[in-house]
């Protein structure tokens, strides 16, 4: 029975990393602004650290935050979705934090700290302001999500649980019926990330000469 | 609702319905796991073993610098020329492993395509630099203690080795490498309690995604479980009602009065023998109402007998008066009439005699005696009629005869002459008959058969032989082999005819005996 509840474990592994959508966070605030050259967005949001992903990332595995975003002008003009995301990581044996969006990592004192960072990003590129001609309005929307264990750690953690139920040698027709319940996790895997992701957040149309104008604010 | 309907529920019912207490008592137990594996306590012993695992590894980083120290600062030549005692003042932390040192030139060229970081290159061809690396990856920290500003720290990625890399010594032109192993069992202690922290992290994140897919899961296998079920439920209850079915079509058919239906199935057990028995009961019924048919023809023909009988007869004698008196009154005046007269009233005397001879079959055909049956010997009987007939060579076998039961003597015994008679009246002219009787059993019933060398019967006639009337043999009157059929009708028996060489009539009597109650002779 051990062995068959361990099982069927496993086999919820790949569907279920994703944060129940009680959790999900909220975008307060959203301000766009230009330096001529770039659009760029700062943005406020609240809950993003929830207790389950504070004790993912302290127990020394990588969250990914993950912010959404969909611009598009009126009319037949451009329409661009994009998506940025910040890995969120803790080394154990420094006790230290970082946050790195893949060029550059900040190293942090406290989760906290974290916390305070993730909640405030800014500076983040949209999409080249020239793009934005012919004085028609647009507008922005936004989503963002944390999701722990995305990717290789929630395999690794499937690893683990693997290993300390010993039932890595002995799986064959259990691995059968659990790939069934994989694939048919997977259909369903569109509708569960949109769960984990925050309300999108729009801003309401506005023509590109009403866009902020700060020169060098870009970090 | 069919049968074949309420037995497929009813496996599905019996498959499906542990599935609530099963998944009752494993949704408990998953649950009293999750209770268990991510309650505060175990979290909290964990994140305080990851404590004391760092705070360890900083205390031996820092023992590792305070050591390593000790042999930069007593030089590089009094290290070559105390090597032991510089190697037991690094190893000299009981929590540490093996530690040493390595010198080696300044001038050697560093190896840059080694990977290692800046500074470690030199170092790279050395054999016991290349044992402790092990081909880790190297990664530098920063000095816990200001004084040890002047050194490099590195340590291999999983923190198994500490290097300290000094500067070049001017006075020997030499590279010093302080090296210290960690205690093996607290790197592996420690990176358990990591990869079990991460991993309780983690089912905490997916706690209740998993919950949700067990019961997916659960599902699943049911599904399966319940598909096999249903396939193999409808395979049986095909097989079980499947007679059932046939029987019931069949019985439908035999209400409307077809005699000749017979089910196929070849089910065993209990629905075997219905099936059985059904098709048993069928044949009797058909038996019966062959035998009633006949019964009633026979009826029919012996009335009709009775009656031409009796027309037959009447004028008969008149008309053999009015003959004799011509004769009487001619007075021989015209010799060539008087020889017309004898010639003509020879001719009427004798087809007289044989319209006399028709009209007493016919009676004896109408007239057939009740039966009075009494136990006796079939075979004795047929042995008795043979030593009848020297015209023939009868051989009678009563080697398979039955032992005596009840019939009707008499009527047998005409039956048999019958027959007898039948086979030498198909004979050719000039051959004699050779008739052979034998007997056997068959079931409940008593078999005869008379199988004679004759011609046969022709194919065409086989189903008419019986028949009162019908006859291919010259001056026959066809009532022979009628009134054998209806004496074994009587009987409650049956016969047939077949060829076998010559003709083979085979009658088969029940040893029970005629039954008197049977309702089907009456008023015969």
């Amino acid at each position: 029975m051990t062995v068959v509840g361990t099982g069927l474990i496993l086999a919820a592994l790949p569907a279920s990393a994703r944060a129940p959508s009680s959790e999900r966070p909220v975008i307060r605030d959203a301000r766009i602004y230009t330096d001529g050259s770039i659009l760029f967005c700062d943005l406020t949001s609240s809950g993003m650290l929830s207790d389950r992903i504070t004790g993912t990332v302290k127990s020394g595995l990588p969250a990914v935050v993950e912010l959404f975003y969909h611009l598009k002008t009126k009319g037949r003009g451009i329409s661009v979705e994009g998506i940025h995301s910040w890995s969120l990581r803790y080394d154990v044996w420094e006790d230290i934090y970082s946050v790195s969006d893949g060029d550059t990592t900040v190293t942090i004192e406290s989760i906290e700290a974290m916390d305070n960072m993730i909640s405030r990003l800014k500076g983040i590129s949209l999409i080249p302001f020239s793009r934005l001609t012919g004085g028609k309005r647009f507008m922005v929307k936004f989503s963002i999500a944390v999701n722990p264990l995305s990717g290789s750690e929630g395999e690794q953690v499937e690893g683990w649980i693997e290993e300390s139920a010993g039932v890595r040698q002995e799986s064959s027709w259990r691995e059968q019926v659990l790939n069934v319940n994989d694939l048919i996790s997977n259909l369903f895997s569109k509708s569960r990330d949109a769960a984990s992701r925050s309300e999108w957040f729009e801003i309401e149309s506005a023509a590109p000469e009403q866009v902020e104008r700060i020169p060098g604010r870009n970090d | 609702m069919s049968i074949r309907t309420r037995l497929v529920l009813l496996c599905l019912t019996l498959a499906l319905l542990p599935a609530i207490p099963v998944s009752l008592v494993v949704s408990d137990m998953i649950d009293r796991s999750f209770d268990m594996g991510l309650s505060g306590s175990v979290s909290g012993a964990l994140e305080g073993g990851m404590e004391i695992s760092r705070k360890h590894l900083h205390r031996l980083r820092a023992s590792f610098e305070q050591r390593a120290s000790m042999v930069m600062m007593m030089g590089y030549q009094y290290a070559v020329e105390n090597t032991g005692r510089m190697e037991s003042i690094i190893s000299s932390d009981a929590d540490s492993g093996e530690g040493g040192f390595i010198i080696i030139p300044a001038d050697i060229e560093p190896d840059d395509q080694s990977g290692l970081p800046d500074g470690l290159g030199r170092f790279a061809s050395n054999d016991k630099f290349e044992s402790l690396i092990a081909g880790r990856k190297l990664v530098e920290r920063d000095p816990i203690f200001r004084e040890s500003d002047f050194a490099r720290f590195f340590e291999t990625d999983d923190r198994a080795v500490m290097l300290a890399l000094f500067p070049v010594d001017t006075t020997t032109n030499t590279s010093l490498l302080v090296y210290s192993s960690t205690d093996p069992e607290f790197i592996e202690n420690a990176g358990r309690i990591v990869e079990t922290a991460q991993g309780i992290a983690g089912l905490r994140v997916m706690e209740r995604g998993l919950r949700k897919s067990f019961l997916f899961s659960f599902l699943i296998i049911y599904a399966a479980v319940a598909a096999l079920t249903f396939f193999a439920a409808l395979l049986i209850s095909e097989k079980f009602s499947s007679p059932v079915r046939h029987l019931a079509a069949a019985t439908s058919e035999v209400a409307a009065g077809n005699r000749d239906v017979r089910i196929e199935d070849r089910a065993g057990g209990e629905i075997g023998k219905l099936v059985d028995g059904f098709n048993e009961m069928v044949a009797e019924l058909d038996a019966q109402q062959r035998r009633l048919t006949d019964l009633e023809k026979m009826a029919a023909w012996r009335e009709f007998a009775r009656h031409l009988a009796h027309e037959i007869k009447n004028p008969l004698l008149p008309i053999r008066l009015t003959v004799q008196e011509m004769r009487d009154r001619y007075d021989g005046g015209d010799k060539e009439y008087g020889a017309l007269l004898s010639e003509s009233g020879r001719i009427v005397d004798e087809e007289i005699d044989h319209l006399q001879r028709l009209v007493r079959e016919f009676s004896e055909f109408a007239k057939m005696p009740g039966l009075s049956p009494a136990a006796g010997s079939l075979g004795k009987l047929a042995s008795d009629v043979a030593s009848l007939y020297s015209m023939a060579d009868i051989d009678v076998d009563t080697s398979g005869a039955p032992p005596p039961f009840p019939f009707d003597a008499d009527l047998m015994r005409r039956v048999i002459v019958n027959l007898f008679e039948n086979s030498i009246g198909m004979m050719q002219e000039g051959t004699k008959a050779k008739i052979k009787v034998g007997f056997t059993r068959d079931g409940g019933s008593a078999v005869l058969t008379v199988t004679d060398n004759g011609p046969g019967i022709p194919e065409a006639d086989l189903g008419r032989v019986f028949e009162p009337y019908f006859s291919k043999r010259r001056g026959g009157t066809g009532l022979g082999l009628a009134m054998v059929k209806n004496i074994i009708l009587l009987h409650g028996g049956t016969i047939e005819a077949e060829n076998r060489g010559g003709a083979r009539f085979t009658i088969m009597l029940p040893l029970a005996g005629p039954d008197a109650a049977d309702s089907t002779k009456e008023g015969l």
